[in-house]
């Protein structure tokens, strides 16, 4: 039981950075990024280059592929996204799923379709008891940690924070006290593209670099989020956690491969029963 | 080449199928179905093993087209009281779970070895060596089936419903008239018409499994549509026998160009793909196409 | 900013949405400190003539001038730091921040750095609004309708603005609350800054007016000391309804 709750935790952790990236996103631009499966996938990709192309230690690696992808994250916006900010919602998820298709295959073109590994040190894990917590659980759970950390941080006392929150709350009252919508834009670009590399760089730890990594957390960050009430970053959090240790503890009843499937429903019933999200009543609209 | 012309139009007929079914959702509906694959994916199923079970193949279709329509409408059900964004995330997660179950699920699916031996409809009817393109024969017949159904529902009064319900649900709703029924009724048809293709592939193929069914499907179809113009049938006729055409040919390609293999061929192709939505969605947001409709009503949907 | 308070002017202003005009050649102008506030029915283009002072809305034709300078071509955030600061209607405060996030926000895109501090500023505006001090860790989503009016003023006013332009100020208001407000639009008044008011409530409107506008359909159909808008019953027959 112990141990479910560790790896529910972990698992959790995990769709923690994409869902409050998808959730920032969301907030500030009113538009959910399909696209963010390929991000996933991009920035553990370019990590990858750093860490066994170029020899880098995994740390460094992650740091500039981070902030590599957090550039790109931006000027894929500023192509793509930008020039079809006034259509209609639609039309942007439609785009970003161009994004996707597009990004992945650049990724199968030179990387291929065989599942690839970071250079790290193979450790024994650490027992705390009868729980086992293996060295790649232990990273993930400070990275995301500290991550979130960070931007709470971000959020809650600095001027960037307020500049977002402010946009986020109310764009034309934010543009009349004086802040700059697109640099808002670019920033929170920047910021969810650095959470979305880690991320890819800890799913890689996790589990395999390959190009379909991403595309197989589509599904339980957009669930996470919406757990959250898709326009609260913070409750996104909140929303992963839950959604990681509810599969978890499905694998009680259920097979491993139908975790896809215990999030699907999670969804599905949210949708019918709390479209606002699980933690997304303090959202003031009214 | 003979050979290689009919296998490429096959495909090609069914990608038709499968935009004209996105065509009705997104395109007259406005409703963004990302798991049209998978609807696609249980129509093959369905199809593919109550033939090989022994049903008629015809028995086998219509059976794989009503339940695809079911399942289509029930998902459609479940965002009932929700905007486009969450019909896009529970299509694409519907399309994710039904690969997981059919993949898994080896006693009723075969699972990863796949279906072999489907029967393809009226295929003692050809003579020797000319299956293939009667099997084209009934692909194509289907399209002009499915096309000339859509051209009359597009002008029909629901068209104009379903067209209504995109560009303003709330007029709709003010005169009285059920959004979500009209929305379950669009996500039927469609479904219906991808199980359709869905069949018609797995009869093609005469074998299926699960890694035939990927986002490519839906990849194509979005770009039919958008090449072809929202809510035009014959825009999307159009693009699907010309550019989903060309994509499909570039495989041979592989015997000629030396150094890329088929998987990179297919990168390059799905990146084309993939950019030329985006391209075409910010430069010819109208594709080339035009819908069957007042010219008052095409201004509209010019600003979506 | 933070100079003397500045005039504001409008020439020949053509302005509308998706190539219809609204505003048929507005134009008028404000005298540094004085108080302009523009009057008309419902629908006769008060806030577009508001947004687009304040930016959000470009002319199609015309310019706007603020402080001798035109800033036409200007964007919101370009004139809020030039020192003009809006008020917008209802929907005016950031719902889910707190009191003193949104003073914060208020000040510190558009204030100089040379100027006061935000501390000055925060000490000023209680000055002129006591009632928020108690409120200021409180979300300011949940404020009755009255406070987020407060607030909302104190945010405009935390930068030391030489113009301010309020959109409305009493929509959604109670009688009793509209007329505390106004009080207080004539105390922020007295402290030097030019304003502009669009206003459905003509008595309170021109009450604490210097000069009135009567816009009908977009067009100024009279421009006036505010006691002459007011108090003329032939001009209140014409234009206001005749009450």
């Amino acid at each position: 039981m112990g141990q479910l709750l560790v790896n529910g935790i972990v698992a959790g952790l995990l769709l923690a950075l994409p869902a409050l990236a998808l959730s920032l996103t969301f907030s500030v631009l009113r538009f959910a990024n399909y696209a963010i499966g390929s991000y996933l996938t991009c920035g553990a990709y370019l990590v990858y280059i750093g860490n066994v192309v170029l020899g880098m230690p995994l740390w460094l690696a992650a740091g500039a592929g981070a902030i590599l992808f957090a550039v790109l994250a931006v000027a894929i916006d500023w192509l793509a996204y930008r020039p079809l900010r006034d259509r209609s919602g639609v039309t942007l998820l439609v785009a970003s799923m161009g994004v996707a298709i597009a990004l992945e295959n650049v990724i199968r073109f030179f990387a291929g379709n065989s599942p690839r590994a970071y250079d790290v040190a193979v450790a024994r894990p650490i027992r705390l008891g009868d729980v086992r917590l293996n060295h790649e659980q232990l990273t993930i759970l400070m990275v995301v940690i500290v991550a979130l950390a960070v931007v709470w941080i971000v959020f809650r006392f600095t001027r960037l924070g307020r500049m977002m929150r402010a946009v986020a709350d109310n764009p034309d009252l934010a543009a009349v006290r004086g802040i700059t919508r697109s640099r808002v834009v670019a920033c929170v670009w920047l910021i969810s593209g650095i959470l979305v590399a880690l991320s890819g760089v800890l799913v890689g730890l996790d589990a395999n670099i390959e190009p379909q990594m991403g595309w197989t957390y589509l599904l339980p960050v957009f669930t996470a989020t919406i757990l959250g009430g898709i326009a609260n970053p913070m409750a996104a959090v909140a929303g992963a956690l839950t959604l990681g240790i509810a599969e978890e503890f499905a694998t009680l009843v259920m097979p491993v491969h139908y975790r896809m499937i215990v999030t699907f429903l999670v969804m599905v019933a949210l949708l019918l029963l709390r479209p606002w999200g699980l933690f997304g009543t303090r959202w003031v609209t009214k | 080449m003979t050979a290689y012309l009919i296998a490429t139009l096959t495909v090609v007929a069914i990608a038709a199928l499968v935009g004209l079914a996105l065509n009705l959702q997104w395109g007259m509906g406005g409703l963004v179905n990302f798991g049209l694959f998978g609807f696609y994916m249980l129509g093959a199923y369905i199809a593919g093993l109550l033939t090989v079970q022994g049903a008629p193949p015809l028995v086998a279709l219509a059976v794989a087209m009503i339940g695809v329509a079911a399942l289509s409408a029930v998902s459609a059900l479940i965002s009932v009281r929700l905007s486009e964004d969450y019909l896009a995330i529970v299509t694409l997660g519907f399309a994710e779970c039904l690969r997981l179950v059919i993949s898994y699920e080896g006693w009723l699916t075969r699972g990863m070895l796949g279906v072999t031996g489907i029967e393809r409809p009226f295929q003692n009817l050809w003579p020797r060596g000319f299956a293939d393109i009667g099997f084209l024969a009934i692909a194509l017949f289907a399209v002009l089936i499915v096309y000339a159904t859509l051209q009359g529902l597009a002008r029909s009064p629901f068209g104009r419903l379903v067209r209504a319900t995109r560009d303003d649900p709330g007029v709709v709703e003010a005169l009285g008239k059920s959004v979500l029924n009209v929305r379950v009724r669009v996500f039927a048809v469609g479904g219906a018409i991808l199980g359709l293709a869905g069949g018609l592939h797995a009869f093609y193929y005469t074998y299926i499994d699960p890694t035939q069914f990927g986002p490519i499907i839906t990849a194509y179809a979005f770009m039919a549509v958008v090449v072809g113009g929202r809510g035009s049938n014959r825009g999307v006729l159009v693009s699907a026998f010309t550019l989903i055409f060309l994509l499909e040919g570039s495989r041979f390609l592989v015997d000629y160009v030396h150094g890329l293999g088929a998987s990179e061929l297919a990168a390059i192709r799905l990146f084309i793909v993939g950019v030329g939505l985006v391209v075409l969605l910010i430069f010819k947001p109208d594709g080339f196409g035009r819908e069957p409709r007042s010219t008052l009503a095409a201004k509209s949907s010019s600003s979506l | 900013m933070n100079g003397p308070a500045a005039g504001l002017e409008l020439r020949d202003v053509v302005a509308g949405y998706g190539g219809q005009p609204i505003l048929h050649s507005i134009s008028f102008s404000v005298q540094p400190g004085e108080r302009l506030v523009v009057v008309g029915p419902n629908g006769s283009g008060k806030s577009t003539l508001m947004k687009t002072v304040v930016g959000l809305l470009r002319p199609m034709s015309g310019a706007v001038r603020l402080g001798g300078a035109d800033v036409t071509a200007l964007g919101a955030p370009a004139r809020a730091a030039l020192g003009l600061a809006y008020i917008p209607q209802e929907t005016n405060i950031f719902r889910n921040m707190t009191v003193l996030e949104n003073l914060h926000v208020g000040y510190e895109f558009v204030a100089p750095s040379k100027g006061p501090t935000f501390s000055e500023r925060l000490e000023a505006v209680l000055g002129l609004f006591p009632e928020i001090r108690v409120k200021l860790r409180s979300t300011a989503g949940h404020l009755s309708g009255g406070q987020r009016q407060m607030v909302a003023m104190a945010a405009a006013l935390m930068p030391k603005p030489t113009v301010l332009a309020l959109d409305e100020p009493s929509a959604g208001l109670s009688p009793r609350n509209a007329g505390l407000l106004f009080e207080v639009i004539g105390r922020v008044a007295a402290s030097g800054v030019t304003m502009l008011i669009v206003e459905q409530n003509t008595q309170l409107g021109l009450g604490a007016a210097d000069q009135g506008i009567v816009l009908v359909n977009g067009h100024v159909r009279l421009a006036a000391p505010a006691m002459t808008v007011r108090t003329d019953p032939e001009i209140r027959r014409l234009y206001l309804g005749g009450v």
